[in-house]
């Protein structure tokens, strides 16, 4: 089960060392709470709500961090291709700080749609959310990054020379 | 006629109402040649996840663990 722990908040958090911490807290937790073991319907169920949970908060505290901006490489170079490369890491490095910044539930659902593709149903049991809400998160989350494509395409067409 | 197409699905996607199949084809076109102009900027939004969901297959969690970088 705790392979099983892994991959979940691997798959939420992205990090494998946050992972390992997040099921150690979770694995700490049931420990300490282990008078109340025969109380519990599921183990595993009550391990992946406290997974969730726990890897919910720290996106939450993440988001709350403010992300280092990373300047891009200055190129004074005429030549295009490198420019649009350059251009094209710039844009690529603003979407994973734009995905960094997005809210727990929509940055978990997010990823679990397009990284995993799971369906709207298995994220919502993943998730513990209704159907509905999956969407209005991924509706949500994704838009956030469409306009910064958006408004990163205008910055680029405006200076461009 | 593929663009309108695609036009229709991408629409379909920012409202959260495509289908994982949808979704596939939408990340096929934008991995070939020939996407159209006016929809180039969402290129990069389509290989990012690509790259984020090979980094996730291959990478440093899942299956093995690896810390390799």
């Amino acid at each position: 089960m705790k392979d099983k722990l892994f991959r979940f908040a691997f798959r939420l958090l992205q990090n494998v060392q946050e992972a390992e911490d997040a099921v150690q807290d979770v694995m700490a937790g049931v420990w300490a709470k282990r008078d109340q073991w025969p109380q519990w319907q599921s183990m595993e169920a009550y391990c992946m709500t406290a997974t969730r949970n726990n890897c919910l908060d720290r996106l939450r505290k993440k988001r709350l961090t403010p992300v280092q901006e990373e300047k891009g490489l200055q190129v004074s170079s005429h030549d295009k291709d490198p420019y649009e490369k350059m251009m094209d890491k710039e844009i690529v490095h603003r979407i994973r700080k734009c995905m960094q910044e997005l809210p727990g539930n929509q940055q978990m659902v997010v990823r679990l749609r397009e990284m995993d593709g799971f369906s709207y149903i298995e994220i919502g049991e993943i998730l513990g959310m209704s159907m509905e809400q999956v969407k209005i998160n991924l509706f949500r989350g994704r838009n956030a990054i469409k306009k910064l494509i958006i408004k990163e395409e205008e910055h680029g067409w405006n200076t461009q020379s | 006629m593929e663009h309108t197409i695609i036009k229709a699905l991408l629409e379909k996607y920012w409202l959260a109402e495509t289908t994982v199949g949808e979704e596939r084809t939408l990340a096929a076109y934008f991995r070939g040649p020939d996407v159209d102009p006016g929809l180039e900027p969402f290129r990069d939004l389509f290989a990012y996840f690509a790259e984020e969901a090979g980094l996730e297959a291959n990478g440093s969690g899942a299956s093995g663990r690896k810390t390799t970088s």
